[in-house]
């Protein structure tokens, strides 16, 4: 065996390895789209990976009618119940009811928020090293796609991207604990972070923490982008509220999320490459609290109400399309897409 | 250009070609058993590592880490450099340690699979001290390994047969 580590053949392989140290060290500092060869590999393998995806798509959606049918009868009665459940509850708030028949689909969207600048895209890749439901999509800077645009369906927000090639884009979800996203109840107004956490992530679920521990948040309620940090726009369906519990501080609410959309199998999605707002912090976005109670910490609301959380970003980095980055639990309030 | 070294090429072309099949397959949604996704290249690699030379066997491994870095949420080159120690590992345990019977090949992929995981794991959680992290990793990247292993038999198979298909002509003449 020694005489392979004298060969020509082994000074190769060890060239080839720190070669690989490099790119190691350039893409953990400038990020993976930054190289040459991750460019190259993505426009090599994105035309298989698309006509892949299409043709499980085709394949399950014919077999899925035969095989599927109890179990989505079954789907179909849980999710008449759940509807018949929701009317009931949403009966005396009209406001929310209101809010929540704006997103029911792409044309709805497009009509209500005429400051979007969209771009269809089709979901092609879902690796298994790809954690928290992250996917790849067919579109890319070539397309107007940049780092941090947000990623939504006609049924709420999915996540932003975070690496961009020309003809692809990486999207990593809100189920990722690094995607911290400013939300407030739309009955309550109690504002929070929703972000991912890594058991919930695999019941499809996140968090929305740093409620005020006052708060009448309850299960069921609707949860909504605030706007603030200027990396979504404000009012994007983020999900449901389902279980609701002191934080480990004693000090604020924690509730598990439900996102609206169906992260872990969405096939097609909207990139919102621009919208009014976007970059800026917009503090007077955040919604007054309809209690008018103290906020547990944090500054005050422009409009004059008392937040319920934190608004600012306490540190933050700049990404590339210039929406600021949070340091984790210092960014109450304020929206991010950091990476770890 | 002689009859053997147009079989090395179709041979290594074959090995690439596998390789890439099982990166789309690995990549592509929907595509899943139980609810877990495996990860197909890795075992492919060990295989084609333990039936030809170390350095035909790494170079492969890096074209094949390369793929799956450009899907992982990893930096790149980290699996690309993993791949490439595997490979060459299991090269050099396949031509001077042990048999290149299928109990060794599924022991390696195993061990590649659980090792790469294990690495996964600490650079992308433990560090951070994510909550749950250690639960995530029995729950979910555990049956990943194991779903992982149980496809190494069926590529010891086909790499055997691109081997054995494309073999030089000494050997043929010696059966």
């Amino acid at each position: 065996m020694q005489k392979f580590f004298k060969t020509k053949k082994f000074y190769v392989l060890c060239g080839i390895a720190v070669l690989l140290c490099a790119f190691m060290i350039r893409s953990a500092i400038e990020g993976n789209s930054a190289l040459l060869i991750s460019r190259l590999a993505g426009g090599i393998s994105r035309p298989f990976l698309e006509a892949s995806a299409n043709f499980t798509d085709a394949l399950s959606g014919f077999f899925s009618k035969y095989f599927k049918t109890a179990e989505v009868y079954e789907e179909n009665e849980a999710l008449q119940e759940q509807i018949r459940d929701l009317q009931e509850q949403l009966v005396d708030y009209e406001s929310v009811k209101r809010e929540n028949e704006q997103y029911k689909d792409y044309l709805g969207l497009r009509e209500e928020n005429p400051d979007y600048d969209f771009e269809t895209a089709s979901v092609i890749g879902r690796d298994s090293t790809g954690r928290f439901a992250s996917f790849t999509i067919d579109r890319g800077s070539s397309n107007g796609i940049a780092i941090a645009d947000p990623v939504i369906t006609a049924d709420g927000l999915v996540g932003l991207v975070w690496e961009v090639g020309p003809t692809w884009a990486r999207v990593r979800t809100i189920l990722d604990s690094s995607v911290e996203v400013g939300a407030y109840d739309i009955r309550t107004r109690d504002s929070g972070i929703v972000s991912g956490d890594i058991l919930l992530s695999e019941k499809g679920m996140c968090q929305m923490v740093s409620l005020p521990r006052d708060s009448g948040a309850s299960a069921g309620d609707l949860i909504v982008t605030s706007g603030i940090g200027g990396v979504f726009p404000k009012n994007l369906v983020v999900g449901t509220l389902s279980e609701i519990s002191l934080s480990g501080s004693g000090l604020s609410l924690t509730a598990s999320v439900t996102p609206a959309a169906d992260i872990a199998s969405v096939t097609d999605v909207l990139v919102i490459k621009s919208f009014r707002g976007q970059g800026e912090e917009n503090f007077s976005s955040l919604p007054e609290t309809s209690s008018g109670a103290e906020a547990s910490s944090g500054a005050e609301a422009s409009s004059g109400a008392e937040a319920s959380s934190g608004m600012e970003a306490s540190s933050g980095t700049e990404t590339s399309s210039g929406a600021e980055i949070s340091s984790g639990a210092e960014a109450s309030g304020a929206e991010s897409g950091a990476a770890p | 250009m002689t009859r053997d070294d147009l079989r090395n090429l179709m041979k290594y072309g074959s090995y690439v070609l596998l390789l890439f099949f099982s990166y789309i397959l690995q990549a592509t949604p929907g595509i899943e058993l139980f609810g877990i996704k495996p990860m197909l290249v890795l075992p492919a690699c060990i295989c084609i590592a333990f039936l030809e030379d170390e350095f035909s066997a790494g170079l492969l491994g890096v074209f094949a880490g390369i793929f799956c870095d450009f899907s992982s949420d990893t930096v790149f080159g980290f699996n690309a450099l993993l791949f490439l120690l595997f490979c060459v590992g299991a090269g050099l345990a396949a031509e001077y340690a042990v048999r290149r019977s299928l109990i060794n090949v599924m022991l390696f992929s195993l061990a590649a699979v659980f090792l790469r995981a294990g690495l996964e794991y600490v650079f992308s959680f433990a560090l951070y001290h994510y909550e749950g992290s250690a639960a995530y990793f029995y729950t979910v990247m555990g049956p990943e390994i194991v779903l992982t292993s149980v496809f190494t038999p069926l590529y010891f198979l086909l790499t055997k047969l691109v081997h054995h298909r494309f073999r030089p002509s000494s050997e043929r003449e010696q059966l």
